[in-house]
């Protein structure tokens, strides 16, 4: 399904942010349409992240303003919209007593409310997230049993079961093995193409973004590039902020896109 | 052999135990998978204050040392909170700092010392109704507190960051949690006392963790192990003639002992 370009859902508007004396990210501006499959890509510290963190409402930018749905990040309320998929490794402790079914009933907690318990319909949708990212068979099993590309997939269903309208992912096959990651990006595509769900992916896999994505951002500091990933890969801005040592070098098994 | 329930005062401990026994594995759980274990001993610390200047002033020690141990636990939090400096560091600063300030108001007070003794050890005997009815009172604050919040403190544990992000107010959420983590340890000290409350706390946890089971069962062994120690510890205690607060925390330790050798055998 085509993008609608007059509906932003996110709104980058000269956003800046600095830890201390350090300009990690300079007048940042651009918008993520309802529909789109973008890619954020761009080397590790150039602040990809701190973007991420900054569209989630964890950090506050210097300067600058994001808006969500048409309101301002800080007055946004309907939290819910916004799914987000967590990195893989750091978000999973191998020992921690929960069930898959536990884990994906998180997603449904902000929208129940306070004080309140899941109903018959929470656990509707807690059951089919899990089958739409087949993982309907491990219900009870633990999460810290279970292999890094099924963890992420509950982590996935745990996103869908708020229902969100976007879905934000960071690095999410980090970990991963390359049979699952295909099967995860399959995944990804199929909920953007037939559920319509706008998908903001953060990644280091330039591979990826150039099969997968409709749109792509390339941030470094600033925003280098942002348009089609095709032009992007033939561009030169790719050559100055990758070189030679571009990821899509490991990847002996997938096709070269240049 | 005589019989322990003609006896008023171990009734009366035993009802105290009993609640605080079903009351610190819901803390304790949340506080040990939050890698929050060493908060329950700090706080024990800080109540210690509390205790110390009831002893001085004569007003109730137990509802002294909730008062101290709740104002230490806001102050611990917006400390972490801030990042100024580590949590762990908060914790440390707390708990020797609210030692010397007991140590000293103690040598004020001379003959606190013999009293003291009874609080930092933990003596059910000394449990009165009056005391029964605070920690009964404050023991269902504490329960309708987790179960209210229960869900929102699964989350947490789990993955603050995508729980914040899902539109939880994890800031309020971990504070409560830690209020009444103080309320809990300042109502459990005439039943362990100030220097084993900590394992009370984390032990029956980290045992029914051991079982690997979901979240919600984790809870409930952890519960039947809390129970179960603080019962036989204080049956065991008055027909061996030693300190209640020890032998719980001796079959707490025993129960751990087992299961940990079981499950690494099978």
């Amino acid at each position: 399904m085509p993008s609608n370009h007059h509906e932003n859902l996110i709104e980058i508007d000269h956003v800046s942010f600095a830890y201390g004396k350090e300009l990690i990210l300079k007048d940042i501006s651009f918008a993520v349409h309802r529909g789109d499959y973008l890619g954020i890509v761009g080397p590790n510290g150039g602040g990809k992240t701190t973007l991420l963190k900054i569209i989630l409402g964890l950090l506050t930018p210097a300067a600058g303003h994001v808006q969500l749905f048409g309101s301002p990040s800080h007055q946004f309320k309907q939290r819910s919209k916004l799914g987000y998929v967590p990195q893989n490794a750091t978000a999973v402790e191998r020992s921690f007593p929960a069930t898959v079914e536990e884990v994906v009933a998180m997603g449904r907690y902000a929208r129940v409310g306070l004080l309140r318990r899941l109903q018959a319909t929470d656990r509707t949708v807690i059951t089919r997230s899990l089958e739409q990212v087949g993982m309907a068979d491990y219900q009870q099993r633990l999460i810290g049993d279970l292999s890094g590309g099924q963890q992420q997939r509950v982590f996935m269903a745990r996103a869908l079961a708020a229902e969100p309208e976007i879905l934000i992912l960071d690095e999410p096959t980090v970990g991963v093995d390359v049979h699952h990651q295909e099967q995860f990006y399959e995944l990804l595509r199929e909920l953007n193409t037939t559920l319509n769900l706008t998908l903001v992916l953060v990644t280091h896999d330039l591979d990826v973004v150039a099969k997968e994505t409709t749109e792509l951002a390339c941030i470094n500091q600033t925003v280098t590039y942002h348009g089609t990933p095709a032009e992007f890969v033939n561009s030169p801005q790719m050559e100055a902020i990758y070189g030679s040592t571009m990821q899509r070098v490991a990847h002996h098994h997938s096709q070269t896109i240049v | 052999m005589t019989n322990l329930f003609e006896y008023s005062f171990i009734i009366r401990g035993l009802e105290a135990g009993i609640i605080v026994a079903l009351i610190a594995p819901l803390i304790g759980i949340f506080l040990v998978l939050r890698r929050y274990s060493l908060m329950a001993d700090t706080l024990a610390h800080t109540s210690l204050v509390g205790i110390a200047l009831g002893l001085l002033t004569g007003m109730s020690p137990l509802v002294a040392a909730v008062l101290t141990a709740t104002a230490s636990s806001i102050v611990i939090e917006r400390l972490r909170y801030s990042r100024r400096i580590y949590g762990e560091s908060a914790l440390a600063l707390f708990l020797s700092g609210s030692l010397a300030i007991a140590i000293v108001l103690i040598n004020v007070g001379n003959g606190l010392k013999a009293n003291l003794f009874s609080y930092l050890f933990g003596s059910i005997v000394t449990v009165q109704q009056s005391d029964l009815t605070v920690i009964a009172i404050l023991g269902i604050i504490v329960v309708a507190g987790l179960v209210g919040f229960y869900k929102e403190l699964v989350y947490i544990s789990f993955d603050e960051e995508s729980a914040q992000v899902s539109g939880i107010p994890t800031r309020w959420i971990n504070q409560l949690l830690i209020i009444l983590a103080a309320v809990t340890i300042a109502i459990a000290i005439p039943i362990v006392g100030i220097l084993l409350i900590s394992a009370l706390i984390v032990i029956p946890v980290v045992t029914a963790l051991q079982l690997k089971k979901s979240f919600k069962l984790t809870l409930l062994w952890a519960e039947l192990f809390s129970v179960t120690a603080v019962v036989l510890g204080i049956i065991a205690a008055f027909y061996l003639q030693i300190s209640a607060g020890a032998a719980i925390i001796l079959v707490a330790l025993g129960f751990f002992i087992s299961v940990f050798l079981f499950k690494g055998r099978s």
